[in-house]
């Protein structure tokens, strides 16, 4: 049985770490409904974006543009979003499980992969599974600056329409609901891709009443496009960090959670095992005291 | 005939009178024949105490119903004396030496008192040879000695009888020398249990039973607390004349030796002791001093003893559990948290310890790999906590590895026994020392990081777990 010093000074760490818990669930609580909120407003943005560029590439005009098309160049880029900090779960294993799966089948294929990761922790992770990212943005900080978002939305961009590069997609938490998010690839580059999964998850889209001979286009969707492409880029990648960083929340908010569920059943043990080493110490005391004192009065 | 009357008897510690010149010396047997009830009977009882006046306090060595005042006391004018030699292999005693298995009388040359000085420091032969068990945490982490004392260390209803039979089970077999057992106050059935169990198993390449090499002696929790205070002496008594008659290597068991100083403390208040610390009797450390000391290798011969030691409340640090400790060369502590995790032998191999796992003596790798196995061991230990809590996720990567490893580790540690095969339905395995220390090498190197947890449970070596693996994963 463990001294009452040694159970005293558990308990006192434990009651730390649980108050430590407890702040960062209520933290990640209302950090979550934030985003939460941020994402409804973006969603519409989305939503449009996605609906015009289906249009375009549906309608008669036929399109030519590098980033529609597929190249051969044989290297491909696999941007992986995870978080800063720990402490939420196996969240940023999750994303690292999906980044490992996407490598084996790329290279599989003959592909060279290149890994791009934002998030010191899920870096961390990449790191100790041989998977060191070719650039980590470690500038970061949960969501991107406009300009931040500028820069790596360019960046792939450029590459793409140097030929450099024959695909890119991004690793990221899907946000299905509170209940259930899940990690996942979205195939950003070619585009034609990115469009079809756009269209078939956006609320909107489909069916939809009007078709492209109802708008009148201009300019027309051959010089539109690029714009429009490069949006809708731009947008997917902050829509992926956001459902990224609401994901981290509600992991954190779970993990947490529960954590502090531990600590307080371990707190509850710890504080009887304290109590009866108290008190068994005290009576083996007063049976030390009383036996012996019998003893002598009898004599 | 030095003869004296009883004057008061409370439990089963009485006084007696004698003439003022002619009182018996301490440690004299008494004899009281009388009819307490069932006939006429002689009951043996111990003195202890000289109270002035030729009044002594004697313990009684067998159940004091039916004593009296005024009835009749003998002095024999000697202590206890028990047979000793080759007859009594393969017989049964009770403490004052009587044959308890109905096989007719025992008669030896020889007869010795149960009390004894212990062999002098010149006599004796320092042992540092390892002694192999085919039991892979004991052999990793807490060698037995050659020569040498163990101690089982356990609370109630963790496996040390088990542990002592599997001992039994493993060295005698093997064994070409001879085996005292001594019961102190366990259970009555194990007893039996044990002498049927030595009648069936065979010395190895021999027609010998093992009980033609072991005599057993018996004072168990059925008998008054005098018979449960000398029957290790009793027992210590014959193991004694084996080593001393140079008749080869000894080996002497005892379970239960915390019973001993259980009954030391009935006793002891009755005495007229004031009881110490935990109410343990004043003299705790004395009475087993005197009783491990004689328990010694000396240059005619060595005795191997293994202890099981039971721990009150499992709190090691309880009187009478540290008085053993001090004597023991080697420790096996057993932990109900282990059993909790169902692995057999529950041996913490976090408090278990040897004397000789020195590098000198068990050999530099063998000292390296036990070293590196408690390392890991230990910070999965100091993890526990923070896994508890948060979860083994928030682990940094090296953590998380030695989480794992140590993990694989502790399950490894379980092995199946002989002596349990009826109810596990598991083969025994012995697994050479070898074998283990590189299989334990090979799980910290990480070598087997790929199998499954429960494939190292009850295994043999790691191939076994590689195995179990390949089956668990057809299943």
């Amino acid at each position: 049985m463990a001294s009452e010093r040694q159970i005293l000074s558990r308990l006192r760490a434990i009651t730390n770490i649980c108050r430590i818990t407890r702040t960062m669930e209520m933290m990640s609580t209302a950090k979550y409904k934030a985003y939460r909120e941020k994402l409804s407003d973006t969603v519409d943005f989305y939503d449009a974006l996605a609906q015009a560029a289906y249009l375009l590439i549906s309608s008669n005009e036929p399109l030519n543009h590098p980033l529609l098309n597929e190249n051969s160049s044989g290297r491909t880029a696999l941007l992986a979003i995870g978080s800063d900090r720990g402490l939420c779960g196996s969240f940023n294993n999750r994303v690292c499980r999906i980044v490992e799966g996407n490598i084996s089948s790329l290279k599989e294929r003959g592909k060279k992969v290149d890994v791009y990761a934002t998030g010191a922790r899920l870096i961390h992770v990449l790191n100790s599974h041989n998977m060191k990212p070719a650039k980590a943005y470690t500038e970061i900080q949960e969501m991107p600056t406009d300009l931040q978002l500028d820069e790596i939305s360019q960046y792939f961009c450029d590459e793409y329409m140097a030929g450099r590069l024959d695909f890119f997609g991004i690793v990221y938490m899907r946000f299905y609901s509170v209940t259930s998010q899940q990690a996942q690839t979205l195939t950003v580059l070619p585009l034609t891709e990115l469009i079809d999964d756009l269209a078939t998850r956006s609320k909107v889209i489909w069916p939809w009443d009007y078709t492209i001979d109802d708008f009148f286009l201009s300019p027309s969707a051959g010089s539109a496009i690029e714009d429009l492409a490069k949006m809708i880029i731009r947008s997917a990648i902050q829509n992926c960090f956001m459902e990224t960083v609401l994901s981290e929340h509600i992991a954190r908010m779970i993990a947490m959670r529960s954590a502090t569920e531990n600590a307080n059943d371990m707190i509850r043990q710890l504080k009887g095992d304290y109590n009866r080493a108290r008190q068994t110490h005290i009576t083996a005391e007063l049976l030390d005291i009383i036996g012996p004192t019998g003893v002598v009065h009898d004599e | 005939m030095n003869k004296g009357k009883i004057t008061q008897v409370i439990g089963s510690v009485l006084d007696a009178a004698f003439e003022p010149q002619n009182a018996p010396a301490i440690y004299n047997a008494l004899e009281i024949n009388a009819d307490l009830g069932k006939g006429q009977q002689k009951l043996i009882a111990e003195v202890q105490q000289h109270l002035g006046g030729g009044h002594v306090r004697a313990v009684s060595l067998g159940s004091a119903l039916g004593l009296r005042r005024g009835m009749e006391v003998i002095d024999t004018g000697q202590p206890l004396m028990v047979p000793v030699g080759k007859e009594t292999l393969g017989r049964v005693f009770n403490l004052l030496g009587e044959p308890i298995d109905e096989k007719g009388p025992v008669t030896t040359r020889e007869k010795k008192p149960i009390h004894r000085d212990p062999p002098l420091l010149t006599e004796l032969l320092p042992r540092t040879e390892m002694f192999e068990t085919g039991i892979k945490v004991v052999d990793l982490l807490c060698p037995f000695v050659l020569g040498g004392k163990t101690g089982l260390f356990g609370g109630a209803g963790v496996g040390k009888t088990v542990v002592v039979q599997e001992l039994i089970a493993r060295i005698a077999t093997k064994h070409g020398g001879f085996s005292v057992f001594a019961g102190v106050g366990e259970r009555t059935r194990e007893g039996n249990d044990l002498w049927l169990e030595m009648q069936r198993t065979h010395i190895a390449d021999s027609k010998d039973t093992v009980l033609d090499h072991t005599c057993l002696i018996f004072g168990q929790m059925n008998e008054p607390p005098g018979a449960r205070l000398r029957v290790a002496l009793t027992a210590m008594t014959m193991a004694e004349y084996f080593r001393d008659s140079n008749l080869g290597q000894t080996l002497l068991f005892i379970d239960n030796i915390f019973r001993f100083s259980q009954a030391g403390s009935e006793v002891s208040a009755l005495l007229g002791r004031i009881p110490s610390a935990v109410g343990y009797q004043p003299t705790l450390s004395t009475e087993m001093g005197q009783l491990q000391e004689r328990i010694a290798s000396t240059r005619t011969g060595a005795i191997t003893s293994v202890q099981a030691i039971y721990v009150p409340a499992d709190d090691l640090t309880d009187p009478a559990a540290v008085t053993a400790f001090a004597h023991l060369d080697s420790f096996v502590v057993l932990k109900r948290s282990i059993t909790e995790k169902g692995i057999y032998p529950a041996v913490d191999p976090l408090e278990s310890t040897s004397r000789i796992l020195d590098a000198n003596i068990v050999g530099q790798e063998h000292y390296d790999v036990a070293q590196k196995v408690l390392e890991y061991l230990q910070r999965y230990h100091d993890l526990q906590d923070i896994i508890a809590i948060l979860g083994v996720d928030e682990l940094s990567r090296d953590d998380q590895v030695i989480v794992a490893r140590a993990r694989r580790l502790e399950r490894f540690f379980s092995q199946p026994f002989l002596v349990t095969k009826q109810f596990t339905g598991l083969e025994g395995k012995y697994v050479e020392k070898n074998d283990t220390v590189r299989s334990c090498k090979e799980i910290c190197e990480g070598k087997w990081d790929s199998l499954p947890e429960e494939a190292f449970m009850y295994v043999g070596t790691v191939e076994e777990a590689a195995q179990k693996a390949q089956t668990l994963k057809s299943r």
